[in-house]
């Protein structure tokens, strides 16, 4: 058939995971499988490590285990929390070339690094590996400053993006107004998810201080588990309160935003 | 988290202040609320139980409690036990269905005067003949199948089962008899389920009628039936000639509506601008939700219809019937 296989790997606090983390999933697959050139044969669910420093990030063994529960029964999406036990934040580039590694078992070369894509042995294709991202993902590459032009070259040209959006064009138009992001269009796959779901962790998280019920918003078990330790309350969204994000904070580099929602 | 049968049976036995830390202690999350802090806060205090939010300011003589911390010392105001019915085609049910009764529950007992016991969700019957309606005994499944991991929600297929499509109103009647049929003194929490097997099939034809005529007695510990709603069914109330006046009338004044608005309607100016609701505004009540959330039956069997996932936004056991028998796969 001459599909390539294709791993869509997701970064962001995942604080919870939510429904709707799932939902992206869900729809990019649909999408990459209906262009007819893609098999999804995997996904990473990759929680940012503490030490990124957002507001309310609750500890990463809670935040993985609750990916962990919330993903049991899926079949194809996975979690990994190698980028969670990093010592550092690490850039979202940097955690791409770890999973791809991982993926072609296969020491990364400097001639990989040219190659978008690397020719193996066999005829199969080989495997890639997309971020898979929000609309206002995109925006963040238009703040000055804020990424590494080498890094957004490698981000969509090397990687390539699938970015799940509203029915709104901002995707359309971010992409349009970047020459970066417009030279590598053809790997930037837009999917529109048609119908208003706003349900994000930020609202979850309100919910739950307020003693109010996010029941169908996220899996049963990730409620028990954060009913069991006592996550979210108001004192757990305090949390990093005065502190930078540690992409803002490293001195001399450029801070990127995390993409989550 | 389902409860067993036998510790439902031992929960529902205790009463009041007690019976509050047996939920907290076995139900699941979204029922351990204000409640449940109060009480472990009454657990914990000496001489003084705990008021609810709303009597924090009566002041009380520090010596006045001699009475033990027992359930009859926990004091509350009475509030006003209410049963949510829900009627709609639940083709498929979703998410979203099952939202609207949480909001609700959380809502009404925000106000300090309510105290949600059960809902009921209420599938429509074949006879409303409304375009990819699936048979009633399917949705029916399903719903049951969702309302599973609830403690308090269940399904009653008595509109579904009759031949004709039924007036909500009727409904409504149906299930107000229903309530009042029940041995006065049981924990409704719960029972929902198992209440239904004890329904009483002897009572006569000519009793229900003449119940219905007179109206149903009013007893104090009679839970109120209310229908839930979206905002649209509170806008389709101003559609010329689809709803009978006397029957808005019926809705809105012996029962009550827990209406939850999506993005774009205004259900506060409907009812001001209505001669007919404005009278029992204090029983409409209107549930804002915060956030959009459009995802529909209509959405998801479309996506169904083309093959896309729609995990996520039902309950995994209602996705897995409807592959295993292939619904919604055509028009």
């Amino acid at each position: 058939m001459g599909r390539i296989p294709l791993v869509l790997l997701a970064c962001g606090s995942f604080n919870p995971i939510t429904n709707q983390h799932m939902r992206l999933f869900e729809l990019a697959r649909d999408h990459m499988h209906h262009t007819g050139r893609f098999q999804v044969v995997g996904g990473i669910v990759s929680p940012v490590s503490d030490s990124y420093g957002k507001r309310g990030l609750v500890p990463a063994q809670h935040r993985v285990a609750m990916a962990r529960l919330a993903l049991h029964g899926s079949g194809w999406v996975t979690v990994d929390d190698w980028e969670s036990r990093q010592p550092d934040w690490t850039e979202t580039v940097v955690t791409l070339r770890h999973h791809l590694q991982k993926l072609l078992g296969q020491q990364p070369s400097a001639a990989d690094l040219q190659m978008p894509h690397s020719s193996l042995e066999g005829s199969s294709e080989p495997p890639q590996l997309k971020l898979l991202c929000g609309a206002d993902f995109l925006d963040t590459f238009r703040v000055p400053g804020l990424w590494r032009a080498e890094h957004v070259e490698e981000l969509v040209g090397r990687f390539g993006l699938v970015c799940v959006s509203r029915g709104d064009l901002q995707a359309d138009r971010a992409v349009h107004e970047s020459d970066t992001l417009f030279r590598h269009r053809h790997n930037i796959f837009l999917v529109r998810e048609w119908v208003r779901n706003e349900t994000s962790a930020t609202e979850i998280r309100r919910a739950l201080r307020r003693g109010l019920s996010v029941k169908y918003l996220l899996p049963d078990a990730v409620i028990d588990y954060v009913r069991e330790h006592q996550l979210y309350t108001w004192q757990s969204e305090q949390r990093n309160k005065d502190a930078v994000l540690r992409p803002l904070g490293q001195q001399g580099a450029p801070s990127e935003p995390l993409n989550d929602s | 988290m389902e409860l067993g049968s036998k510790l439902r049976t031992r929960v529902l036995k205790l009463r009041s202040f007690r019976r509050h830390m047996a939920i907290a202690v076995h139900t699941s999350f979204e029922t351990v609320r204000l409640n449940f802090t109060r009480a472990v806060l009454a657990s914990m205090s000496r001489n003084h139980p705990i008021p609810s939010g709303r009597t924090m300011s009566r002041k009380r003589p520090v010596g006045s409690a001699k009475r033990t911390r027992t359930a009859r010392s926990f004091e509350q105001p009475k509030k006003t036990k209410v049963v949510l019915l829900a009627c709609g085609s639940f083709n498929p049910i979703t998410n979203m269905h099952l939202r609207m009764f949480e909001l609700a529950r959380d809502h009404l007992e925000d106000t300090g005067q309510y105290e949600v016991v059960q809902g009921i969700l209420s599938p429509v019957g074949d006879g409303y003949e409304k375009k990819g309606l699936i048979e009633a005994s399917h949705r029916g499944e399903m719903a049951k199948l969702a309302a599973e991991s609830s403690s308090w929600i269940g399904v009653d297929t008595w509109e579904s089962r009759q031949a004709n499509w039924l007036e909500t109103v009727k409904v409504l009647r149906h299930h107000r008899q229903e309530l009042l049929s029940r041995e006065p003194d049981t924990d409704v929490v719960g029972t929902a389920k198992a209440g239904r097997k004890r329904k009483r099939m002897d009572a006569s034809s000519a009793t229900k009628r003449r119940k219905l005529e007179e109206g149903p007695p009013q007893r104090s510990d009679e839970p109120r039936l209310m229908l839930l709603c979206g905002a649209d069914m509170l806008d389709s109330f101003g559609v010329p000639g689809l709803w009978k006046p006397e029957d808005i009338e019926e809705i809105v004044s012996s029962y009550g509506l827990v209406c939850i608005t999506r993005g774009g309607s205004d259900p506060e100016a409907f009812i001001q601008g209505s001669d007919l609701l404005w009278p029992h505004r204090h029983n409409i009540h209107v549930v804002r939700e915060w956030v959009a959330n459009d995802v529909s039956a209509t959405h998801i069997r479309r996506a169904l219809r083309r093959g896309h996932s729609v995990r996520y936004l039902l309950p995994d056991p209602v996705l897995g019937y409807i592959q295993e028998r292939g619904l919604y796969t055509t028009e």
